[in-house]
């Protein structure tokens, strides 16, 4: 992974005296809380419904087992034990203290992390695909190009106060696992047969208020031009964004406004301008950045372990979550093992200190030191031998970190809900342990097979449900807390807004809701289809049907 | 007005007119539209020109070519169409003053003079020293702007 040089580190060591300062300077009275505010959302810190939350930088969801520990050390010393993976691969604190913000920032410095951008209407954390590098569709590794971009947007002059937040993702593989049709650029590695490795460029895709599929800027950028395409798209953003009202200020708005041909124009011209500058990537500069990210020096192994068939045929519970929580690799004999931060009794993405200690040697026993962060709130060791299979998940299983729910049901998004941020209308984390309570059954949840359930506790959409297969949405209506369902998101490929089912359901009934809904696609799935495809088949009217006839 | 300029802190004569203030004798800084009205129509105008968020940039443009000071007003700190402003007049080839003023605060100084501001009048309550200071955050930049530093990818290039 990417390794800081005397540059970077210089750099964010002089990031934590700044903050130290403003800090300082805040609660000495001499900062206005007005001014304070975008400085402390540029460190990722939000004043929340407790205490203030810090949410962690972690560059494309990458950490090393080092990082891991000091998160682990940073949970035990200055928040309650555990943190909560964010669905843009970052970590969050719910309980540090505003004080001690700076002395957690120095510490993440020794360990080349910091919380840069995590928040604040500048270029947040670029995200990418968890299964960067090993996955065996992959047209390119992601992280390289991830890694420029962060370095570009770190401490931009001209784009640390634009209209909006700007959220960038690149996937580099067939399949896109980084949702890059809803964020602001979505970037996606394309090879083409004349013009080589480039990639297609998405405008304008989100999720919040007004959400949008991004739509095609650019079939084929070359590689070289990454960073002058991007700084065209922005500096456009940033002149011509609104101002006036911050639920129509996203890039989404100005290019659904200006139309994407006449917004293109405005790119492309900007672009034309700057395009042969010190912004052009040299092959050299690729190769440099490349070659952070070495492949592993992979053992020649058997494609297929006797031993590992032989524990999977013994043991059911095993042979369960080598089926959901393992993923092909690409190299043979290995596998990408998902750890499931969805356990039952845990609101979804929560990890302990101790867990997180416990992978942090897993990692380094299994995995060449490495965890990553998904999308979807779990972690992922990308690495393992199939040999060592059994002996791992004998060891997550003892930390809890063994449900055998990826892809499934209760592999639930969820955002922390009215419990902890201050901008939610409705609770979250209690609906997701309503959910688990009911559907505890494995056996009928690897029946119902691959779901995504997405679930938000206001219409910002950190919970993404608008591109779940089964969306929820909290809501308050005269205070008291209703649920919106919408059926048929897709966040990967073919991405779609999921469509709302009809009003809201009370807090009790959510899950006597999901009950209904999969009935029907009992009844009416075809051979293998999933639940997502019943739906685009069949559309809304069935499940509307059955939900509102029980309400009724 | 008072200004930090070359690193140090400073009182030059230039004044920011409104749009409702009779003219007075001295250097004045003009509104887009004002400037226009009482600018020559061709060749150097004596009054500096005085940027607003909402100003059209190819109207800004051709007045600063005619300008011996642009002014970029910040009305907020956190309206950052000055700083593209500012940047879009340097590559454009602006070459004389180009200076902050309005909402301008010490923690926004690194940035504001990287996108190619030369002079800063600081809002009242900010000190120059504390300004000045603020101009020194960082000690590298990731980066390619208005200021023209070289980027850590190419301080890494050059060995």
């Amino acid at each position: 992974m990417y390794q800081y040089d005397d540059y970077d580190q210089r750099l964010v060591d002089e990031r934590v005296t700044q903050f130290r300062d403003q800090t300082r300077r805040f609660l000495a009275g001499t900062l206005s809380e007005e001014e304070f505010r975008p400085l402390r959302l540029m460190n990722g810190l939000y004043i929340q419904r407790h205490a203030p939350m810090l949410r962690v930088a972690i560059p494309y969801g990458l950490l090393s087992s080092t990082q891991l520990r000091m998160l682990a050390h940073i949970a035990a010393t200055y928040d309650r034990g555990y943190g909560h993976f964010s669905t843009r691969q970052n970590i969050q604190f719910n309980w540090p203290t505003l004080e001690s913000v700076p002395d957690i920032l120095a510490d993440l410095a020794t360990v080349q992390m910091h919380a840069i951008q995590t928040s604040g209407n500048c270029v947040r954390n670029i995200t990418s695909d968890a299964f960067a590098g090993v996955a065996p569709d992959e047209i390119d590794d992601p992280r390289p190009y991830c890694e420029l971009l962060r370095q570009w947007s770190t401490f931009h002059p001209e784009f640390s106060y634009l209209p909006r937040k700007f959220k960038i993702a690149v996937s580099g593989a067939l399949a896109d696992r980084a949702a890059t049709a809803f964020h602001d650029i979505g970037l996606r590695l394309v090879r083409d047969t004349e013009r080589g490795l480039g990639m297609q460029v998405l405008v304008g895709g989100g999720q919040g208020r007004t959400p949008k599929v991004g739509v095609v800027l650019r079939e084929f950028l070359p590689l070289e031009d990454l960073l002058s395409y991007t700084e065209a798209i922005l500096r456009i953003y940033n002149q011509f964004g609104r101002r006036d009202n911050k639920y129509k200020a996203r890039i989404k708005i100005l290019v659904a406004a200006l139309g994407i041909e006449a917004f293109g124009r405005l790119v492309e011209a900007e672009w034309a301008r700057i395009r042969d500058s010190v912004l052009r990537l040299e092959e050299s500069d690729l190769a440099a950045m490349r070659a952070h990210f070495p492949r592993p020096a992979y053992q020649s192994v058997p494609a297929e372990d006797v031993m590992t068939a032989a524990w999977a045929a013994m043991e059911p519970g095993f042979a369960r979550w080598l089926k959901r929580n393992t993923r092909a690799h690409r190299e043979a004999g290995y596998r990408a093992v998902v750890v499931s931060l969805k356990a039952p009794d845990v609101a979804p993405g929560d990890v302990t200190a101790g867990q997180m200690e416990a992978l942090a040697g897993l990692a380094d026993q299994y995995s060449w030191g490495e965890i990553r962060v998904t999308y979807d709130q779990n972690l992922v060791l990308a690495d393992v031998r199939e040999t060592d299979l059994h002996a791992l998940w004998r060891v997550l299983d003892e930390h809890g970190l063994a449900t055998a729910n990826i892809g499934l049901l209760t592999d639930m998004i969820c955002c922390p809900g009215l419990d902890f941020c201050s901008l939610a209308n409705a609770r979250s984390i209690p609906i997701a342990a309503q959910i688990n309570a009911r559907f505890a059954d494995l056996d009928y949840l690897h029946d119902i097979g691959e779901l995504e359930l997405k679930m938000s506790g206001c219409m910002n959409a950190c919970g993404h449900h608008h591109v779940g297969h089964i969306g929820i949405l909290g809501v308050d209506k005269n205070g008291e807390e209703f649920y919106q369902i919408t059926l048929g998101g897709i966040a990967g490929d073919g991405a779609r807004l999921g469509e709302r089912l009809g009003p809201g359901v009370t807090a009790d009934a959510v899950a006597d809701t999901i009950e209904a809904l999969l009935s029907v696609y009992v009844e009416l799935r075809e051979e293998d289809e999933r639940f997502v495809d019943t739906v685009s088949r069949c559309g809304v009217a069935p499940f509307k049907d059955r939900v509102y006839a029980v309400a009724a | 007005m008072r200004i930090v300029k070359d690193g140090r802190a400073q009182h030059d004569a230039w004044t920011v007119v409104a749009d409702d203030v009779p003219l007075a004798p001295g250097l004045s800084v003009l509104p887009l539209a004002r400037w226009l009205a009482e600018s020559p129509a061709a060749g150097a105008s004596p009054f500096g020109l005085l940027v607003r968020a909402d100003d059209e940039l190819g109207a800004v443009l051709a007045a600063a070519s005619r300008s011996p000071l642009v002014a970029v007003e910040f009305s907020s700190f956190t309206d950052g169409r000055g700083y593209s402003f500012a940047y879009q007049l340097r590559a454009a080839g602006y070459i004389g003053d180009l200076r902050a003023v309005g909402d301008v605060l010490r923690d926004q100084a690194f940035y504001l003079a990287r996108c190619g501001f030369s002079s800063f009048a600081p809002a009242a309550h900010v000190t120059s020293a504390d300004f000045v200071a603020g101009l020194a955050d960082f000690s590298l930049v990731y980066q390619s702007a208005a200021d023209h530093r070289s980027s850590v990818q190419r301080l890494r290039q050059a060995g």
